[in-house]
């Protein structure tokens, strides 16, 4: 009895057998929940008005963008994180309102929906309140991005630093002058993850060695 | 892995393999006893980058998948058409500065080259069933380019002449030596050419080591 080999098994199921092996193995999925604790800096282009900044201000309110809602039960910490961070860079803070003000204001806000780019929309309903303007504004006015600004897709939940310059003459353009702003991906949820959050604004600190006043 | 991209090609891929043999295999069946002069081979490869290509692998070899179709052009000789691609990808989690500021998490980077060539082998040296060849291609290929940055994706392509030197060996096995397997080392060499993300023209060279299975 002789062994034959059967002409029609071998090829094409071994073909279609590896092909499937291949699409799966490289069906990794580049996208999953630990992914998007993106961190992204923006500053504006013009460097003396950042060099020359030396005094802060940090509001303690993280604003719900979008005009949606959010829990804001972790804001003190965050500022507070916020605060520490120009403090450690060398910034001396002003945080009274009635006093000499600051050259610039650091407002936080979080996104309530996905946004393509920093949220610049809305700025007065927004920040409008803030006591540190001193000059009449009303909801004409628009926010000012950092020139070159690059748009990335921020999720639900992003926590978006904005340094304000407060020095700039901004009654006549009646732009909102930002210097720097830092992103923080998708991790002010309901219920935000702190360390991951206070891990986000130090490295938005970390990779922003400008704002080190020397 | 460009998954999204793997899905529509890999089917085609398929689809090529599986009819040059079946219309092989009906010409075959009228008559098993002549030799036939073509040879079909799906070849499972596995790709070590060189040059900038190094920067879309973290060690390893990327996965890739082709279909050659051989004819016999003399004792000595053969010609033929040769479709592949192939995959590269990279994860890092580091800083990257731009010009108005940076951004640090989770970034993929991925190369797919996919090219059609025009190849030509000779036999010099045949012993206890095995022949071996030295050859090559010349044809063109598009390289597609991804770069994500946690959920945004930044995509460039471009078209490369390439040319592919290659070195292999043919082992036939089965009634009438029918079956094929051929074990070939290609260094794939396109052209620079292209705009990609990071700037200007490349080339992204790489080596392939090619497996066949087929028939003749």
């Amino acid at each position: 009895m002789s062994w034959r080999v059967p002409r029609r098994i071998p090829v094409v199921p071994t073909a279609l057998l590896v092909v499937c092996g291949l699409v799966a193995a490289c069906d990794s999925a580049p996208l999953n929940p630990n992914n998007v604790g993106w961190v992204t800096t923006l500053v504006d282009s013009t460097p003396p008005a950042l060099q020359q900044a030396r005094t802060f201000a940090v509001p303690d309110t993280i604003v719900a963008l979008n005009g949606g809602t959010f829990n804001h039960a972790q804001d003190k910490v965050i500022a507070s994180e916020v605060r520490g961070q120009f403090l450690a860079h060398g910034w001396v803070e002003r945080a009274d309102t009635t006093g000499p003000k600051p050259d610039v204001v650091v407002v936080m806000g979080t996104n309530t929906r996905t946004e393509v780019g920093i949220s610049y929309a809305d700025w007065f309903p927004s920040y409008g309140w803030i006591p540190y303007w001193g000059t009449p504004a009303d909801p004409s006015w628009v926010w000012g991005a950092p020139a070159g600004a690059i748009a990335y897709v921020y999720e639900v939940g992003t926590l978006v630093i904005t340094m304000v310059d407060l020095r700039a003459p901004r009654e006549t353009t009646k732009r909102v002058p930002v210097l720097w702003v830092a992103a923080v991906n998708g991790v002010l949820g309901d219920s935000p993850v702190l360390p991951r959050v206070l891990t986000g604004i130090d490295q938005a600190f970390a990779q922003s060695p400008y704002l080190r006043i020397p | 892995m460009t998954h999204r991209r793997w899905r529509p090609l890999a089917p085609l891929l398929v689809a090529l393999s599986i009819a040059p043999l079946a219309a092989h295999r009906s010409a075959a069946q009228q008559s098993l006893a002549e030799p036939s002069n073509f040879m079909s081979l799906t070849t499972f490869e596995l790709s070590l980058p060189l040059g900038d290509t190094k920067r879309y692998m973290t060690g390893g070899l990327g996965p890739g998948l082709g279909w050659e179709g051989r004819w016999t052009v003399n004792p000595y000789s053969s010609a033929g058409v040769s479709l592949s691609v192939a995959g590269f990808s990279r994860h890092t989690e580091h800083t990257i500065d731009f010009p108005s500021g940076a951004a640090t998490g989770d970034q993929l980077r991925q190369l797919m080259p996919a090219q059609l060539l025009g190849v030509g082998y000779v036999y010099p040296y045949q012993q206890n069933g095995v022949r071996w060849y030295v050859g090559g291609g010349v044809g063109g290929g598009h390289t597609d380019q991804d770069f994500n940055l946690g959920t945004q994706q930044l995509s460039r392509g471009a078209w490369h002449l390439i040319v592919a030197p290659e070195i292999g060996a043919e082992v036939r096995a089965g009634p009438d030596n029918l079956f094929v397997g051929v074990f070939s080392l290609r260094y794939n060499a396109p052209i620079a050419a292209g705009d990609y993300l990071g700037g200007g023209s490349r080339r992204f060279q790489y080596l392939t080591l090619r497996i066949g299975i087929g028939e003749e």
